[in-house]
């Protein structure tokens, strides 16, 4: 009989603990808002490991990949997928450079093509991290143990049939970014988690041409 | 009267060299029992090819990852970076689009999609058709499917190597089906002339 009491009571613990993921609103939003905001300001490059899982929930299944990335302020980005296939995605100045493992590239302006205009938006928005006081989302700041977690919405109709919500996840320790989270209207979504990041180390020019 | 002479001329060559010649392979039973659809998948899993798909106006590239839900064929198109470009299903009945990005939302790209996937994913056993020699004497299955077009598949050596389509006197597309020792074709090419489009997919 106690051993049945004992695991009643430690279930019943362990039920009403509060999950270590659960997210909260952030208590003091001025001052966790203002520190993201000055992270943000500060960051002038990252370069980092990525693995992405993209769940398709029509299938029931995810489809994983991974890579390296190097971001740089204003607007330069090198995706790099190394695995399952090589693929290459260069933004930079309005250009976008598009690679292929035979070598075979494709260049245009991010203007103007209306597929690639969304999702250059919604990338270069959730690398920079210049999020909170973003214009162009409604955003909802919410913590756990070890993440501050920024929730948005894009306002603009169009970018939110494509991505209905943003979530990125910020290391409370580092405030760095962890890992990124795109739902769409279908329940669909990409998480992207990043690892062996180097933050404001130099990047030279060429990274960003091929 | 000359001009209406020459125009009948000019037409009637064009139909003799452009119409081929096809063989009636009396015992068909031979070739039909090798008949199966050019990606074979197996029920409750997937394959994913990378793709570069070229339609005049848009160039997009990305994953096409093609699931078998109990013979019906979910077929999604996202970018590498994950952005979903859209969502069918096929079955025999025919196909249906779940959701499409909006540039890519018009009639004659999703028909070509359509089309396309069809062709791919459903067994030729499923119309009724026979075994035909070409000029070359290679096998050809030959049907009419749905929407009342010609539909050829050609073999080597008892692999369906290349699927061409006919309605009237045009070739509507033709897809290449390259193998590498590999359950599934490493690489698939798909060509149409009116409009211009390419669709060029690889195995991962």
């Amino acid at each position: 009989m106690n051993k049945i009491l004992i695991a009643f009571l430690l279930l019943s613990a362990v039920l009403a603990a509060p999950a270590k993921s659960e997210f909260r609103p952030v208590q003091n939003e001025k001052e966790v808002g203002g520190k993201l905001d000055n992270m943000a300001k500060s960051l002038q490059s990252i370069q980092s490991n990525f693995h992405q899982e993209r769940y398709i929930h029509f299938m029931n299944t995810s489809i994983d990949s991974e890579g390296k990335f190097w971001f740089k302020k204003e607007n330069s980005l090198r995706w790099e997928y190394t695995s399952p296939f090589k693929y290459t995605v260069i933004i930079n100045r309005g250009i976008v450079i598009l690679s292929d493992h035979d070598g075979n590239a494709n260049q245009f302006q991010v203007e103007g093509n209306k597929i690639f205009e969304q999702v250059n938006n919604i990338i270069v928005a959730a690398m920079s991290g210049d999020i909170v006081n973003n214009e162009d989302f409604e955003v909802q700041l919410l913590e756990n143990n070890d993440y501050y977690l920024v929730k948005l919405k894009p306002l603009d109709k169009e970018v939110s049939k494509v991505v209905y919500e943003m979530e990125i996840f910020f290391e409370k320790s580092s405030l760095e970014i962890a890992k990124i989270k795109m739902n769409e209207p279908s329940d669909d979504y990409t998480l992207i988690r990043y690892s062996n990041r180097k933050i404001n180390e130099p990047i030279p020019d060429s990274v960003f041409g091929l | 009267m000359n001009r209406y002479l020459t125009l009948f001329l000019v037409f009637s060559a064009f139909i003799l060299f452009a119409c081929d010649t096809y063989k009636l392979i009396k015992d068909n039973n031979i070739y039909k029992k090798e008949l199966s659809a050019p990606i074979k998948i197996e029920e409750g899993s997937n394959v994913v090819y990378k793709a570069n798909v070229d339609l005049s106006v848009e160039k997009l590239s990305g994953l096409f990852v093609i699931f078998n839900a109990d013979s019906l064929f979910k077929v999604s198109f996202i970018s590498e970076m994950g952005i979903k470009f859209f969502d069918m299903t096929i079955d025999e009945e025919g196909y249906e689009f779940i959701y499409c990005m909006e540039p890519l939302d018009k009639r004659i790209i999703l028909n070509t999609f359509a089309n396309y996937f069809t062709a791919l994913l459903q067994n030729p056993k499923y119309y009724k058709g026979d075994f035909y020699y070409d000029k070359k004497n290679t096998p050809v299955y030959k049907i009419k499917d749905n929407s009342n077009r010609r539909r050829y598949y050609y073999f080597e050596e008892s692999i369906m190597n290349k699927i061409k389509t006919k309605r009237y006197l045009r070739n509507r597309f033709s897809i290449e089906l390259f193998y590498n020792d590999k359950k599934h074709p490493e690489k698939i090419i798909f060509l149409q002339n009116i409009p211009d489009f390419k669709i060029e997919m690889n195995l991962i």
